[in-house]
Order: C-alpha cells, then sequence, then structure tokens
C-alpha cells in the first residue's frame, strides 16, 4: 500500500477510490445524467429544483474569476468524498450512515429517521434530503427506467453518492463465483463509466497497481478541504501546466 | 434355431431398446411451457449493443435490459466515435423511451380545428396511403438530420415511387457554412478527422466542441488524450469566442471578439505577409480583444506542431460565417498538418457506402420548401424524426405554411409542434424498439457503420417508421420491395457479404449484432470499397484569403443597443434534449441555471440597467419580444446577451411546453411551464455562401419589467464584484476540529 494511505484505512479486502483529473474535465454534464440513471435519483421539478432540492450526487460546480475580459472559470465534479474520518458519520443517532469495511461511506435508507445531522456536519454538501415522496415524481411510465439494483428512497430520508454499490457488489460477486481476483477496471461507477474524456477513474486503493493508485500519487493531487483532517478517498489532479 | 442363450440376448436388446426408446421420449417431451427467454434471467442484465440516434453524432451504446425493460445506456467500448463515453442526451435516452407523454398509439384528426383522436393503425396506414395517392409527385418529406442510415434510403425509395423530388434532412446544427467552407480549403464537404490525441496546439474558434458541437463525446475522448494521454506532452487550448464558455473555461488562452470578427484572429495567425492576412494590431481593433493575447496565440502558432484550427459554434450564427471558417480551416493549410498525424485527416467513407443521407438541406432550401407550400404546390408532407419547428425562427411563419398542405402526416415518438400540426400521427418506435443503423456525421479516424437493434418490445402501440411506410406504400400501389423493417435492414446489411471481413452473410449478421456494427480502423485497405480519397493539399502554403468583412445584423443599434447571442447549451442539445426532465433539471455548467430559458447579461450592464438575479425583464426585437429571467454572466462584454435556445414547444410534453397545467404529484405545485423560446425573436437572416441561417445576427433591446421572473437556479450567485461565485462552506475554509 502506498505510504500516503493513512493508518486509519479500513481494514476491508478493498479499499474505494477516485481520482478526478481536472485537467480532463470539460464540464460536459455526462456523470451527472449517468449518476440520475444508475441510482434512481428523483426529479424535483422547477420549483423544487430553484429552492435547493434538486438531486445531485455528483455534481460540476463552477468558480468564476476575475472580470471580464480577464474572466476565468474552473469545473470541479463533486461528490461525496467517502471520507476516512468522515464528519456525517458520528453524528448520526442511529448509525443510518456508517463506514462499511471497504472505506465507503454508506446510507442504510431503512435506519435513517431523518434528522439531517449528516448534512448539517457534511462539509461538501453531498447529502440529499427527501423532503417529499422522490417516487410520486416518476410519473407513469417512467418508473419503467428505474434500475432494480438500486433503492427509491422514501420521504424523510437522507441520500447520497454510494460509488455505485451495487456495482461493486456485483462485480464481487461475480468474481467470487467464478474463483478469481477482482480484476482492476473490470466495472467502474456509473459517472467514470460516461466520462469521454476519462477525467473519472474508479478502482481500489489497496491495489498499488491499479490505474487509480497511480494516478492518486501523481505530484498534481489533492484533497478538497484537506485541512479539515477528513481523509478524502477521492483525489483531485490539478489542472493547468501544474 | 434359436438356442436359450440367443433368446435372452434378443429378447434383453428389444427389453432395453423398449425402455430407452420410452426414456428418451418422456425426456424429450418434458418441456417447461412457462419457460422464459434464455436473457430474461430475474435480476441479471442483458447488453445489447446498438448505436444512440438523440443526435446526429451516431454514437455506439450497450443497453443495459433487466426483464425487458431498458434501464441503461452505456457507451459502447472502443467505438470509434465515443470510445464507451457517452453524453447526457445519451444517458438520458431511456427516459426518452418511457416519456410519459409519448403517443400511446397512432392518431388523426377529422379536421385542423379538432383535437388527435386515437385511431387504429389499419385506419392510420389507410390514411396515410390515401394522402400519398392524393398527393403523388406533390410530395414532400422532411426528415431530422440525426437520421443517419438506410431509413433516409427508404424514404428516398418512397418518394422515388412517387415521382416526388428527394427527401430534405433539416439541420439544426447549421452545418451548411462548415461543409461549404471544407469544400473551398479541404476539397471535400465532409467534416474531416481532427486528430486531437496527437496534437499540440488546438485553436477552436467560436465553438464549445467538447459538450455542444457536433459529436461532444468524440471530441471529448480526444481532448482527454489531448491533455493528459502523453508522458511530457500537455496539448494547449486556446479558444476564440464572444461569450465565455464552456471551452473557454478549460482553455489556456481566451481570446474575447466581438460578435462575427472571428475570422480577423485567424487572419492575424496567418500574418500580414500572406494575402489577406492582417497585423494584431489591427485585428485588435477589429476584434476588441486585447492586443498581447492575440500576440501570445500568433507566437504560439509560429512555434508549436502539430497545431488544429477548428471551427463551428457561435461563427456559424453570423452573416460571414463560410468566410470565417475559410480563414480557420486555411491556417491548418498554413500550419502544414492536412494529412499528418495530430492534423487534419480525411473522414473514411462508412463500409456500407450507401448508408450515408445527403447533406441537411441549407436553410434556403427550407424558406424555398415553405414558399411552395404557400402556393399550394405541396400536397402531402410526411415528418420523419423531425419537428420543423425547430430549424425556423418564429418569423419563418411555419404555421401559415402548413395550414395550406392539405395532409400532414408525422412520425414523432412524443408530442412536438410538427406533430401537433398533423392530420395523422404514426408514432414510430423508439431507437431501443427497432431496427436502424447509423453513421457519424465527423471523420473519427475510422470507418464506421453501426446497427441498432431492438433491445426491447415496443412499450406501447407504436411502430417503426419503415413498417409503416412499407405498408402504405403498398397500400397505395407502390411495392418498395421489402416485407418488414427488419427485412429491409437485414437486406441493406447483406451487402458486407462479398467484403470477406466477416466469411458468410449469416455469420456477419451475427457478428455485427453482438460487436454493434462495423469499425474498420485502417480504412484505406478495405477491399472492393471506396477509397477515403486525400484532402486537397497544396504543399506551398500559398493561401489566398479574402478577408470575412463585418457580420451584418437585423435591428438599428440605435433603438436595439444590444447583440443577442443565442446559446447552444448542452442541456438541450438544439433541441433535441428539450423534452428529457433530467437534462432540464440539469444545471446549465455555466450559469448554473436550469428548466426553460433565461438571459444571460453582464454584472456592469445589470448594473446600469438596475436589475439584479431573478428580475424580469422585457426582451425585444425588430420580430418579437419575450419575457426572461436575469442571470449574471461575468463572461461576457457589456453590449451582448445570451440566451439559451430552449426549444420550448406550444404544444410539447409536460416537461418543455412553454405553458403546462401539469402538476407536480410529490409536492403539488403547479408547473410555471418553460415560457416563450428564444427563437421568437430572432431574425430570419440568410447567410449568403452557403444559405444557412445567420441566428446570430440579431440585435435587441431590454427593458426592465420590475417584476421577479419564474427562474430555476440549482446554484443562487453573487455577483462576481462582490465575492467569486463560491458555494459558502467550500470558500470558507473550517478549523479543523476532531472526530469521533
Amino acid at each position: 500500500m502506498a505510504d500516503w494511505v493513512s493508518d486509519k484505512s479500513p481494514k476491508g479486502q478493498h479499499r474505494w477510490g477516485m481520482v478526478v483529473d481536472l485537467d480532463r474535465c470539460t464540464g460536459c454534464s455526462a456523470c451527472v445524467v449517468a449518476c440520475h440513471a444508475e441510482n434512481n435519483l428523483a426529479i424535483a421539478g422547477p420549483t423544487d429544483t430553484d429552492e435547493g432540492r434538486s438531486f445531485d450526487w455528483i455534481r460540476i460546480e463552477r468558480y468564476w474569476e476575475g472580470d471580464f475580459p480577464d474572466t476565468k472559470a474552473h469545473f470541479v465534479p463533486i461528490m461525496c468524498q467517502h471520507c476516512e474520518a468522515a464528519p456525517c458519520e458520528p453524528v448520526c443517532p442511529v448509525y443510518a450512515t456508517y463506514h462499511t469495511p471497504e472505506g465507503l461511506n454508506s446510507m442504510v435508507y431503512v435506519r435513517c429517521i431523518g434528522t439531517r445531522f449528516c448534512q448539517n456536519n457534511d462539509p461538501y454538501n453531498v447529502r440529499f434530503f427527501n423532503w417529499f415522496e422522490p417516487a410520486l415524481n416518476f410519473a407513469d411510465p417512467l418508473p419503467n427506467q428505474l434500475n432494480p439494483d438500486v433503492t427509491v428512497r422514501s420521504r424523510g430520508v437522507m441520500e447520497k453518492c454510494s460509488f455505485c454499490v451495487q456495482r461493486i457488489r456485483r462485480a464481487e460477486d461475480d468474481a467470487r463465483l467464478a474463483g478469481r481476483k477482482l480484476a482492476d477496471g473490470e466495472f467502474t461507477t456509473a459517472c467514470a463509466q460516461s466520462c469521454s474524456a476519462r477525467a473519472l477513474v474508479f478502482g481500489d486503493l489497496t491495489d498499488s497497481q491499479s490505474e487509480v493508485s497511480r494516478l492518486a500519487e501523481s505530484a498534481r493531487r489533492f484533497r478538497l478541504l484537506e485541512s479539515l483532517g477528513t481523509n478524502p478517498v477521492v483525489y483531485y489532479l490539478k489542472g493547468g501546466q501544474a | 434355431m434359436m438356442n436359450r442363450r440367443e433368446f435372452l440376448k434378443i429378447s434383453g436388446l428389444a427389453g432395453s431398446g423398449f425402455l430407452l426408446g420410452a426414456c428418451e421420449s418422456r425426456h424429450s417431451r418434458l418441456k417447461s411451457y412457462v419457460e422464459r427467454p434464455a436473457h430474461l434471467v430475474p435480476g441479471e442484465p442483458t447488453y445489447f449493443a446498438s448505436a444512440c440516434d438523440l443526435c446526429p453524432a451516431g454514437c455506439g451504446v450497450m443497453v443495459r435490459v433487466v426483464e425487458g425493460r431498458a434501464i441503461k445506456l452505456e457507451g459502447l467500448p472502443d467505438h470509434p466515435v465515443n470510445h464507451g463515453g457517452l453524453c447526457p442526451l445519451g444517458q438520458g435516452g431511456v427516459q426518452h423511451q418511457y416519456h410519459p407523454d409519448r403517443f400511446r398509439g397512432p392518431r388523426w384528426r377529422a379536421n385542423r380545428g379538432a383535437v388527435s383522436e386515437e385511431t387504429s393503425w389499419e385506419q392510420a396506414i389507410n390514411k396515410l396511403a390515401d394522402g400519398l395517392q392524393q398527393a403523388q409527385g406533390a410530395l414532400a418529406i422532411l426528415v431530422g438530420s440525426q437520421v443517419r442510415g438506410h431509413r433516409y434510403g427508404l424514404l428516398a425509395k418512397l418518394a422515388q415511387a412517387f415521382a416526388a423530388p428527394a427527401p430534405l434532412l433539416v439541420d439544426h446544427f447549421g452545418l451548411e457554412a462548415v461543409r461549404a467552407a471544407n469544400v473551398v480549403v479541404f476539397g471535400r464537404p465532409e467534416i474531416p478527422t481532427y486528430d486531437l490525441p496527437n496534437t499540440q496546439l488546438l485553436m477552436v474558434f467560436g465553438d464549445d466542441p467538447f459538450t455542444t458541437g457536433m459529436a461532444p463525446t468524440h471530441y471529448s475522448w480526444g481532448y482527454g488524450l489531448f491533455r493528459r494521454g502523453r508522458e511530457t506532452i500537455r496539448g494547449q487550448l486556446a479558444v476564440i469566442s464572444t461569450r465565455f464558455g464552456e471551452a473557454a473555461a478549460i482553455a489556456d488562452l481566451w481570446i474575447p471578439v466581438k460578435p462575427g470578427t472571428h475570422g480577423a484572429i485567424a487572419q492575424a495567425l496567418l500574418g500580414p505577409t500572406v494575402t489577406g492576412g492582417i497585423s494584431t494590431a489591427l485585428a485588435a481593433a477589429l476584434t476588441g480583444a486585447p492586443e498581447e493575447r492575440i500576440r501570445a496565440l500568433v507566437e504560439k502558432f509560429k512555434q508549436i506542431r502539430p497545431a488544429i484550427a477548428l471551427g463551428g459554434g457561435e461563427v456559424l450564427g453570423y452573416t460571414n460565417a463560410v468566410a470565417t471558417l475559410i480563414a480557420v480551416n486555411s491556417l491548418n493549410v498554413v500550419a502544414g498538418v492536412l494529412g499528418r498525424p495530430g492534423g487534419v485527416l480525411p473522414a473514411a467513407a462508412p463500409p456500407l457506402t450507401d448508408m450515408v443521407p445527403p447533406p441537411p438541406a441549407s436553410y434556403r432550401e427550407l424558406v424555398a420548401l415553405l414558399e411552395r407550400m404557400h402556393a399550394g404546390k405541396v400536397k402531402a408532407l410526411l415528418l420523419v424524426g423531425s419537428d420543423p419547428f425547430m430549424a425556423f425562427p418564429a418569423a419563418a411563419k411555419l404555421e401559415e405554411a402548413l395550414a395550406r398542405v392539405p395532409f400532414i402526416a408525422s412520425f414523432a415518438t412524443l408530442p412536438d409542434d410538427g406533430a401537433a400540426s398533423a392530420d395523422v400521427i404514426l408514432p414510430d418506435s423508439t431507437f431501443l424498439e427497432r431496427w436502424g443503423d447509423s453513421t457519424p456525421l465527423i471523420g473519427t479516424g475510422a470507418s464506421v457503420a453501426t446497427l441498432m437493434q431492438p433491445a426491447i418490445l415496443p412499450f406501447f402501440a407504436s411502430r417503426a417508421a419503415e413498417d409503416v411506410i412499407l405498408e402504405a406504400a403498398r397500400g397505395a400501389g407502390h411495392d418498395l420491395g421489402y416485407a418488414n423493417a427488419a427485412a429491409y435492414f437485414k437486406q441493406q446489411w447483406s451487402t458486407l457479404a462479398p467484403d470477406k471481413q466477416v466469411p458468410g452473410h449469416q455469420s456477419s449478421w451475427k457478428q455485427v449484432l453482438r460487436t454493434g456494427g462495423i469499425f474498420h480502423r485502417t480504412p484505406g485497405k478495405l477491399p472492393g470499397r471506396q477509397q477515403p480519397s486525400t484532402l486537397a493539399v497544396s504543399e506551398t502554403p500559398a493561401v489566398s484569403l479574402t478577408a470575412p468583412g463585418p457580420a451584418i445584423f437585423s435591428g438599428d443599434p440605435a433603438n436595439r443597443p444590444f447583440h443577442l447571442l443565442p446559446l447552444r447549451s448542452l442541456k438541450y442539445r438544439q433541441g433535441l434534449a428539450a423534452h428529457l426532465p433530467w437534462l432540464q433539471e440539469l444545471a446549465d455548467p455555466m450559469s448554473a441555471a436550469a428548466w426553460g430559458g433565461w438571459i444571460e447579461i453582464s454584472p456592469q450592464l445589470a448594473d446600469k440597467l438596475g436589475v439584479t438575479l431573478y428580475d424580469e425583464v422585457r426582451v425585444e426585437s425588430d420580430h418579437g419580444s419575450l419575457m426572461l429571467g436575469v442571470v449574471l454572466y461575468p463572461g461576457l462584454p457589456e453590449n451582448v446577451v445570451g440566451v439559451p435556445l430552449a426549444y420550448s414547444r406550444k404544444q410539447g410534453t409536460r416537461y418543455d411546453s412553454v405553458n403546462t397545467d401539469y402538476v407536480w404529484p410529490a409536492t403539488q405545485k403547479a408547473d410555471p411551464g418553460r415560457g416563450a423560446d428564444v427563437r421568437t425573436l430572432l431574425a430570419p437572416v440568410i447567410e449568403e455562401r452557403s444559405g444557412g441561417w445567420a441566428w446570430g445576427a440579431t440585435r435587441v433591446s431590454i427593458t426592465p419589467t420590475g417584476r421577479k421572473a419564474k427562474l430555476t437556479m440549482v446554484s443562487k450567485q453573487i455577483p462576481p464584484q462582490e465575492s467569486p461565485i463560491l458555494p459558502h462552506r467550500i470558500k470558507q475554509e473550517f478549523k479543523v476540529w476532531p472526530i469521533g
């Protein structure tokens, strides 16, 4: 394991992580829609979206700098950082959000009682609360598009990026049944799969040969709000000439 | 005489034979009648290779089907267009498939004033056959430009059978100018292969090729490799545009130019020694761009090779589009990159040469068709995969022209304004439910034909347009020679057999079903196929250029002080994505606005007008007026305003209609509707050399109404002069606090 992996790392067989290469991201937003499709994210509608109740487990943030004509902007895709020391986890009174042995910041929907303490403690704004029954906005026959591998959430429940845990489980099961080790690149998350520019790379950080491990060692790497000490497993690679 | 031993032997054999026979027959008969097809295992996904036909790019897709439902689309790995990626519109394909407002079956109406009502397929097809028979030669067919395969061929056969003019492809992308300029500089109209992964300097004029252009997935793939695909080389990107858009945001150098002056930068890059070239000082004066940035680009262009210049987007909307693109294309000649790695390579013809549709009709040709309609010379109009309202400004008065056509049939899958004007609606199956094929719009470095196969059964009583056309043509007395759509496409693809690429037709058919099509990466070596011709390379870059000259705008600058820049947002993709709620709700990556239209105004102009975010303004041109909500946009000069082409429809679906009575079930909140579209304002000005629509040639005036607009912002903005637009908590570094 690489030396920068902290000793707080979970002791599972894998440790899932992601690298976001900001020098490849074009802001095309394919990842955003791919996530909606894979994870049964609800449609909030125009009024609720404006009131901040839309669901985006991954979003493209755009940071403006300077005034015309010296305008600059940067795209940063932001999803749950699956922090090793996640501030959202210890505040949950019912253990609805917890850290899996494989390093996922996970949500157990049936435990969630909707205190929203986790959302309050989440420095990255990547948790979304279901203020209304989300399934209702899937007008018939839109429910046919729903992914049967993913729970449709109900009202009063918090939801967030799961690193496409359903894909992880399926790939792990397939490998176990075939009696082999899970290979790097055998599967990926919906956002990384949709990314034409290959800005998003998902994989196992315990495997030093995996693409994600190799990229995460880049000199360009940084993590969001590193000073908070949350130890995210999402590594960003700086854009520009760096 | 049989002894005892023999008798026992024979009777034993006979007995065992009887028993064996009995066993066999019993086993072979034991077959449960509730057995499901092999690919229908509960919980197990099946993947079908296919092609996406939501836009003309021609990406290959994998359709993930679980228990007969298409639940996800992924890019087809190694497809030469998208290389496994897929754009937001392609991801929305399943929402297109299960859209709540899809036509459940055929509809017709007795007269133009009436509301359409359900009918049977038999009656609808009879009505179409009658319409065709009565029209004969006075038949016009409009086809959406995303139809890039043998579907066009069948429609052409239909037109031929009735001695009618060939079907017209209706394009929303403004490719006329690109093709016209390509002919002049490259000697061929097709969009060549831009070898982005191997180039070192990319100069993008006016376009955002990576998010809204002709094939965003392909150029994004190239961009990723261009930046970080090589160990030591990082490609450099320069963007020349009026609005600071998605491409400018990722560029190393952005040169802001006045509307329609992009060509002057290309002239400056050619240098004052070339005929038509100009000095950087003159270019700065013409474009209003900072001269040091132009000089910086000139320096880069002198030093860095290979270098590619690519034009499109904004440039296509002006009256000097072709001249500008010629100047841009000439840069590739000067750079000496034609036919070289990291440069501009010829586009290869697809392996099935007859599948490429003709170029899209120019706006001028479409206007000529409207005149024929007005003159009563069109007796029947077929709309296949095309909503003609998307391709015209409101000022073209398409509605009045359609009213003069006695019979209109629409093959729309979903309600649109074209279908609303039709006498009979024959809903086409989606690309997930039918046979079809596709070929890329742009050069990809390979010879590509992608096959579309029915991954699922038709969800509603829709039918593939090919099936309906074949049957109606038979009804009208013209047998086009094919039993049905499946037979038609199989027949077209059977011409592959002599290719010896995959011996035996049956196996080749099975192979293309499995792989999704034919992708030859060495297009120069196809036996018996049309060889891709080389580009017209002049070894001595003796480019002689006529200066593009100023663009002409509609509207008096005294009354209409602002340039209106219609934006081709990745949310709506030239109108092809407006009906999908995911795409409506997607935040525009630059403005962070969602659901419908808005107006982007620079913060300085907003101060002068006394407006801010959410304020409503009245935008007026010589052709119409529109109410829009203000979004403050730091990437625009003061005299230019940006309005997305949101493509709201008068009679569209619940998600893209101007007005809707839809109430969102979860919250019981009424949907405010998408509001009128910017096409209401646009002047019907024609780009003379290509006959294209100069959709950027409109000037407008803006008056605040004093009201608040129904605007949907995913992120609330703070004016950038006060604070950069950052989410509060990300901007502010928190102190480290102990966890757990």
